[in-house]
């Protein structure tokens, strides 16, 4: 799913961020990335979907080399899986309904379609009433579990979360954290997700990785 | 859709076409009063031997040529000529003829001919209407250039004012842009809306000429002084129906050439 060998990551050439980083997140892992503020761990999840270039070494996500990608291949590999972002990344000129809609649409699912897999996830995250409103009509919870429906809606293999509850009161947290957790476990999907603090108890089998003075360690 | 921004689309639409539909009716009004003048003028050549009309087919575009009767002046003459004055005024006069051209010539055009006809064999003389090429057709020809360069600025500012605006848009909606980017979406799908705008104020833009031409058209009596008048109603300016989809097809042309021009140049940055 993720394969990365001696991957180092730096902005415009100046200190690596990441340093010679080696690791292997298999199909089906939940796997939390975690570290102090500033160690690198969002560049880390953005060369994920290559937000941010690789410097030397490889990395395949889902099978794409992300050294060098081509647009089309760029656009290809952001079409396969779901991001969840800690400022939600919401359109606030869409719907709620229509930011869920966004991935299928680009997708090429028509408006039917996309319509009616928006209701369910809508459902699924539990604000059926809410498809009609808009982004800046929602509390910061509700807004985020917009934001898990639109990275569920298109059925990816792949969910990567940059502190997906970084900006929630508890209760939102929590609902966030079950709908990941559903996802790995009944849909089968991968979960990378970046985070200060894994939630107390959380039930699940997962894999921890450390980034320390930009290396990166599997606890 | 932000009304301000389907204003400034339609805004310099309107007035490119306008200007072309200024420019069109004087086009038509030119050519129709070209094609009276044409008629009512001619060329006359004096020669001293007949006319050869192929080689004179070779010098200009030639629609009639008529010669003037020689017989008929001799005829009229002779009564009052001796037989000896008669045989010597038939030898010395001389062979004339009236040409029509298939385009009425400019000035200049009109000089050039002249001049090539001069080479002629046999000539003696050409005649030309330069003194009566009038004063209303270098009038026309005038406002046609100046309606050509016009339209022609009118279009440069008009591309100008939309890209523009498209500019404006991209950095309005520069999040939606890269939240859509990260989805996978491209550029053109981002840019849907500003590309239905273009195409809109394309069709607004045709329909609000196409009603002010039928408003001006309807209503000329109470728009013109009598003078224009009296050349439009005798020199009558229509338009076809397919004439008008130009309207949508050059006001369609500006919006997504510009439109697609921004969108280019993002792509590639």
């Amino acid at each position: 799913m993720i394969l990365a060998n001696e991957l180092s990551l730096s902005y415009d050439g100046s200190k690596d961020i990441i340093h010679n980083g080696k690791f292997h997140i298999k199909a089906g892992d939940f796997v939390f990335i975690t570290g102090s503020s500033g160690s690198g761990k969002s560049t880390l999840l953005k060369s994920f979907y290559s937000d941010m270039k690789i410097k030397s070494g490889a990395l395949l996500v889902n099978k794409y080399n992300l050294k060098n990608i081509s647009n089309k291949k760029l656009r290809d590999l952001r079409k396969s899986i779901g991001i969840i972002y800690q400022d939600y990344k919401l359109i606030k000129e869409y719907t709620v309904e229509e930011n869920i809609m966004l991935p299928l649409k680009i997708n090429g699912y028509n408006d039917k379609v996309s319509e009616s897999q928006a209701r369910k996830l809508l459902k699924h995250v539990k604000l059926a009433n809410i498809g009609k409103m808009y982004p800046n009509e929602l509390s910061g919870g509700e807004q985020q579990r917009v934001g898990v429906a639109r990275a569920l809606a298109h059925n990816p293999k792949l969910i990567i979360a940059d502190e997906p509850t970084g900006n929630l009161d508890d209760y939102s947290a929590d609902v966030v954290w079950s709908l990941l957790k559903k996802a790995n476990e009944q849909l089968g999907i991968t979960v990378v997700v970046v985070t200060h603090r894994i939630p107390d108890n959380f039930g699940l089998a997962f894999r921890k990785f450390d980034i320390l003075s930009g290396d990166i360690y599997e606890s | 859709m932000n009304l301000k921004r389907v204003i400034s689309f339609n805004i310099p639409l309107i007035l490119t076409l306008l200007v072309f539909v200024l420019y069109a009716s004087i086009t038509k009004l030119l050519d129709n009063y070209e094609r009276s003048i044409n008629s009512d003028y001619s060329i006359v050549l004096v020669m001293n031997t007949q006319l050869n009309t192929t080689d004179l087919k070779q010098i200009v575009d030639v629609k009639e040529v008529f010669p003037i009767q020689r017989e008929k002046i001799l005829s009229e003459l002779k009564e009052d000529l001796t037989d000896g004055t008669y045989k010597m005024l038939e030898n010395k006069l001389p062979y004339f003829y009236n040409i029509y051209l298939k385009d009425f010539p400019t000035s200049s055009e009109l000089k050039n001919i002249q001049e090539d006809l001069q080479k002629l064999t046999g000539i003696k003389s050409v005649e030309t209407f330069s003194k009566n090429h009038d004063e209303v057709y270098s009038l026309l020809l005038f406002i046609k250039t100046v309606t050509l360069i016009l339209f022609v600025s009118i279009i440069i500012f008009t591309f100008l004012i939309i890209n523009n605006q498209v500019l404006i848009w991209f950095y309005e909606h520069q999040e939606r842009l890269d939240i859509i980017k990260l989805h996978g979406g491209t550029i053109f799908y981002g840019a849907k809306p500003i590309i239905k705008l273009a195409f809109l104020s394309a069709l607004i833009s045709t329909f609000i000429v196409i009603g002010t031409y039928y408003i001006i058209h309807t209503k000329q009596n109470y728009l013109f002084n009598p003078e224009i008048l009296h050349i439009l109603k005798q020199h009558p300016v229509t338009f076809e129906l397919y004439e008008i989809s130009y309207l949508f097809i050059l006001a369609f042309l500006i919006s997504t050439i510009t439109v697609f021009g921004v969108l280019i140049k993002h792509r590639i940055k």
